[in-house]
């Protein structure tokens, strides 16, 4: 896994594979407690939603202000805890940075299969500022979800809620809701990562994406580039799914360091690097200390999601 | 001596994120001392006003909630939670009791019925299900 060439590849697998169990995992565990994978108003009254990381993004601003969660979960016992989940996102997010984006996600493993389906891309023009909307949805919901104190993604756009835990329809606005889940899935979860070979979803709308990002700046390790080693041939601005390669070859805040970019690079002028350090002396250090890291993160927190999954799968056929 | 301390950084983190795995409940039981660590009563009800007790159901009557995000909005709701106490019963049929001073409620087959009427008093027969039996009464300011 170490070995120059191969880190994403190894990566995108074991990302896909446990963003694939734990839905299995998920939708099992809410059968087994609820009966359902639905949630309805008693669900919400009971405080009895499991906290999702992307909730993070539309909670802070009601804890600042009004010094509360502005979510129908359990604080700290349970499945999915409120305090357990913002454990790990915070750990995360200091640790990593947007790196969680690549390596511990359990959406952005969907997002990263699909856009892996098919050799060349059928949309390849795609401006790459489109990136910068991450940042707008982080905004918008914050504000949005602070003024009606819901979390509006959820409440309307998470194109997850299709995999997971959906509303039950009991009246028009329900019907809405679910619809758009479904439409948001497939058009930024399934065709536009086909047809752009890009993680659409994560790059251009996921708010905790963008918040992620921004924890970007004070996380200790970043890819570097070294120019003179640089022959400008765009591979890593073509290749990379986040687009978050600026046009002078360099990573943007963006930058969830899957090693895409690094293991395309035909003149290895790209390695992950530990800020503060020259870029020469510790290429290798950094590239072991940061997949090992990364690697310890996947193993243990996707792995436990996926093990839910494959307890039941085991379940289904023995 | 940057490049050792930017080394060291990198190397402490791999142990931090274990460290955080591995006493992940102790850093739970922290984090629940933050003054934020409270959930949004427009989502648990906030707090208890009053306990109704009785042979079959224990009632929950929370105080009214005004949500927003600062003060108090114009439009609220009282949270009511009733909780069997007796096993043996299949549906919620509760006669009339008090919410508040005002409101007046009644629970047919789980299906809660709100008049304002003034005062009555508390008297619950039957009940049950698995469930708590929980609904809310929207109020004005």
């Amino acid at each position: 896994m170490l070995y120059k060439g191969k880190t994403d590849k190894y990566r995108a697998i074991a990302f896909g594979v446990s963003a694939l169990l734990f839905v299995v995992g998920f939708m099992a565990n809410l059968i087994e407690i609820r009966r359902s994978t639905n949630y309805d108003t008693n669900t919400i009254y009971n405080c009895d939603i499991p906290f999702c990381h992307i909730v993070t993004t539309m909670v802070i601003m009601p804890a600042a202000i009004k010094q509360t969660i502005i979510f129908s979960g359990n604080l700290n016992e349970g499945f999915a805890s409120i305090s357990s989940m913002l454990v790990i996102v915070i750990a995360a997010a200091v640790l990593m940075g947007r790196a969680f984006c690549s390596w511990g996600c359990f959406y952005g493993g969907w997002d990263d299969m699909t856009s892996r389906i098919g050799k060349r891309p059928i949309i390849k023009k795609i401006n790459s500022s489109f990136k910068y909307l991450s940042f707008a949805m982080l905004i918008l919901m914050a504000l949005w979800s602070a003024e009606c104190l819901v979390p509006q993604y959820c409440n309307w756009l998470c194109p997850f809620k299709a995999v997971t835990e959906g509303e039950k329809i009991v009246d028009g606005v329900t019907l809405i809701k679910n619809i758009i889940f479904y439409t948001m899935f497939v058009a930024l979860v399934i065709v536009l990562p086909i047809l752009t070979k890009k993680r659409i979803q994560c790059a251009t709308f996921c708010p905790m994406g963008a918040l992620m990002s921004l924890f970007n700046k004070i996380n200790i390790f970043e890819i570097s580039l070294d120019k003179e080693k640089c022959i400008k041939c765009n591979k890593c601005i073509s290749k990379c799914q986040l687009m978050a390669m600026n046009k002078d070859h360099k990573p943007s805040i963006t930058c969830a360091k899957c090693a895409k970019c690094i293991d395309n690079c035909p003149s290895e002028a790209l390695n992950y690097r530990i800020k503060g350090t020259s870029a020469k002396v510790s290429a290798s250090t950094a590239r072991v200390i940061f997949l090992y890291l990364a690697y310890s993160f996947m193993v243990i927190f996707l792995g436990s999601c996926a093990r839910g999954g494959l307890e039941t799968i085991f379940k289904l056929i023995f | 001596m940057k490049n050792f301390i930017a080394k060291f950084g990198a190397i402490l983190s791999i142990f931090l994120l274990l460290g955080s795995f591995m006493f992940g409940q102790q850093l739970q039981d922290l984090l629940m001392k933050a003054p934020f660590m409270h959930i949004d009563p427009s989502y648990s009800g906030g707090e208890i006003e009053n306990t109704i007790e009785s042979e079959c159901y224990t009632i929950n009557i929370h105080k009214t909630v005004f949500p927003a995000l600062i003060g108090e909005g114009s439009e609220g709701f009282r949270h009511i939670t009733i909780i069997k106490n007796d096993s043996t019963v299949n549906n919620y049929n509760l006669e009339t009791f008090a919410a508040d001073n005002e409101t007046i409620v009644e629970v047919k087959n789980n299906v809660p019925i709100v008049t304002k009427k003034g005062l009555a008093d508390t008297i619950i027969q039957k009940g049950p299900s698995d469930k708590k039996l929980i609904f809310r009464i929207n109020e004005k300011k």
